[in-house]
């Protein structure tokens, strides 16, 4: 079979409705700012914010128990802490 | 080892029509409607390397993150292409092609993956590696993730009544491919969009799968298969092909590759669109996370063979007569508004807009 006699050709406008269809847009050259996802990144950033405050926490904590000083010496007894603690990774199944 | 399976008649369909039967252990093939042969087996003489050949391209490659944890939770000791492809069916979210039993009356209403729900255990597997829920794997193995492309971790997931792809990728790689969907869309391509969304615990990235039962994606790699080469480039036959069957949407890919300097674009990640078994056009761009990468425009340009900027004389040049037809003009307006920078910098670096405007402003 000649790989030319699968192609069909259509308009612009009947392959736009196809796409339309299939992404619920039509790809006409302007901007639908509408579903930017802001939420999503303002998500993305808290939890990277969290993350870093977490951290700071944990290393305050550690430094406590432990009459350390520097922040590395901390991270150091981090897996002696967490065994003393009984600190398991938590499990996050599912969407956020 | 039991492999029973090789003594079995199988054979290829498309949807319920048999395409051709076959046998492992004596290597036979019998063809029954070789106009229904998925185009990358086209053009190529009728033996049993066909099926080598649709299974070798079907399957995960190797060097997928957590290959080896899902073929261990598929149960799958014989990991030959061809016996990967017959415990999956070779269903995918690609096409309608998959094998079943030729002695069993198995239909594609009852298996294909668009209608029927498929094993969320492997695709957790695939996406995390957790082997966790490994043993609640059904012995059926029921699943998209075996004939999926590419090298990163991913999924495919069913919520609210769509398929996704879930993608685990670093939040740069993420904001990349949700930017560059804007960009898309002030060129005037069709593009898939993507969120950012916590998964099972990772950052990922999260599309809808655009494929169903009307709708196929056949990939460059199949087109190449057709002319017999794996080489992709300007001059090549594949390039011709892609320039006969949508001039103007083929040229805004590269554009649009130009533009977010995309390093990616290989024979995976582009395609065309078959509605209802014939090809219309380009297939929606998918797949930008190598864009935004800080690569120079001299770098070497997948589909072309040639640089970036290389490729963008080529198009402005040979192919002028589509190129012209382009509106870069109001292409230029958009990206450069304060409201498309406004948005831009909530993904990417002020550096990196500057940088993608020196290139927007030569084209």
């Amino acid at each position: 079979m000649v790989i030319g006699s699968l192609t069909v050709p259509v308009s612009e406008e009947e392959r736009n409705d196809i796409i339309e269809n299939m992404l619920g847009k039509r790809f006409d050259g302007n901007i639908d700012y509408g579903d930017f996802d802001e939420c999503g990144l303002i998500n993305a950033s808290k939890r990277e914010a969290a993350k870093e405050e977490i951290l700071s926490y944990m290393i305050q904590k550690i430094k406590e128990e432990y009459h350390l000083a520097d922040d590395g010496e901390a991270l150091l007894k981090w897996d002696e802490y967490k065994t003393k603690h009984n600190l398991l990774p938590g499990e996050n199944y599912g969407n956020e | 080892m039991n492999k029973l399976y090789q003594k079995i008649e199988y054979c290829l369909k498309y949807r319920n029509d048999i395409v051709f039967k076959f046998n492992i252990d004596q290597k036979t093939i019998v063809m029954v409607n070789s106009n229904l042969l998925p185009i990358s087996l086209q053009n190529k003489p009728v033996s049993f390397d066909l099926v080598q050949k649709f299974c070798s391209d079907r399957i995960l490659t190797l060097n997928r993150g957590y290959c080896k944890e899902i073929l261990t939770a598929c149960g799958i000791e014989d990991q030959s292409d061809i016996n990967i492809c017959i415990m999956c069916r070779a269903l995918s979210f690609r096409d309608n092609y998959w094998i079943s039993r030729t002695n069993k009356k198995e239909t594609w209403e009852e298996f294909n993956l668009y209608n029927n729900n498929f094993s969320l255990n492997i695709s957790h597997i695939a996406l995390t590696g957790n082997m966790q829920h490994a043993d609640m794997v059904d012995d059926k193995v029921f699943t998209g993730e075996l004939t999926g492309k590419g090298t990163k971790a991913k999924c495919y997931y069913r919520t609210d009544n769509k398929v996704v792809m879930i993608k685990n990728e670093t939040r740069a790689e993420i904001l990349s491919e949700v930017i560059t969907y804007y960009i898309a869309q002030a060129l005037g391509i069709a593009c898939s969009r993507y969120e950012i969304r916590n998964m099972f615990g990772k950052e990922c990235s999260v599309c809808e799968i655009l494929t169903c039962d009307d709708r196929e994606l056949v990939p460059c790699r199949d087109i190449l298969s057709y002319y017999n080469t794996n080489q992709m480039n300007y001059q090549g036959e594949y390039y011709a092909f892609f320039m006969k069957v949508d001039p103007i949407n083929f040229i805004r890919m590269q554009i649009l590759d130009y533009v977010v300097l995309n390093t990616d674009r290989n024979r995976d990640n582009f395609g065309l669109l078959v509605y209802r078994g014939k090809m219309l056009g380009m297939y929606p761009l998918f797949d930008h996370d190598s864009c935004f990468k800080g690569k120079s425009p001299n770098g070497n340009y997948f589909p072309t063979g040639i640089t970036f900027s290389k490729t963008l004389e080529l198009l402005k040049t040979k192919y002028y007569r589509y190129y012209s037809t382009i509106d870069t003009v109001r292409f230029r307006e958009i990206i450069g508004s304060s409201t498309f920078k406004e948005t831009f910098l909530k993904c990417k670096s002020a550096e990196e807009y500057d940088s993608m405007m020196r290139r927007v402003n030569n084209l």
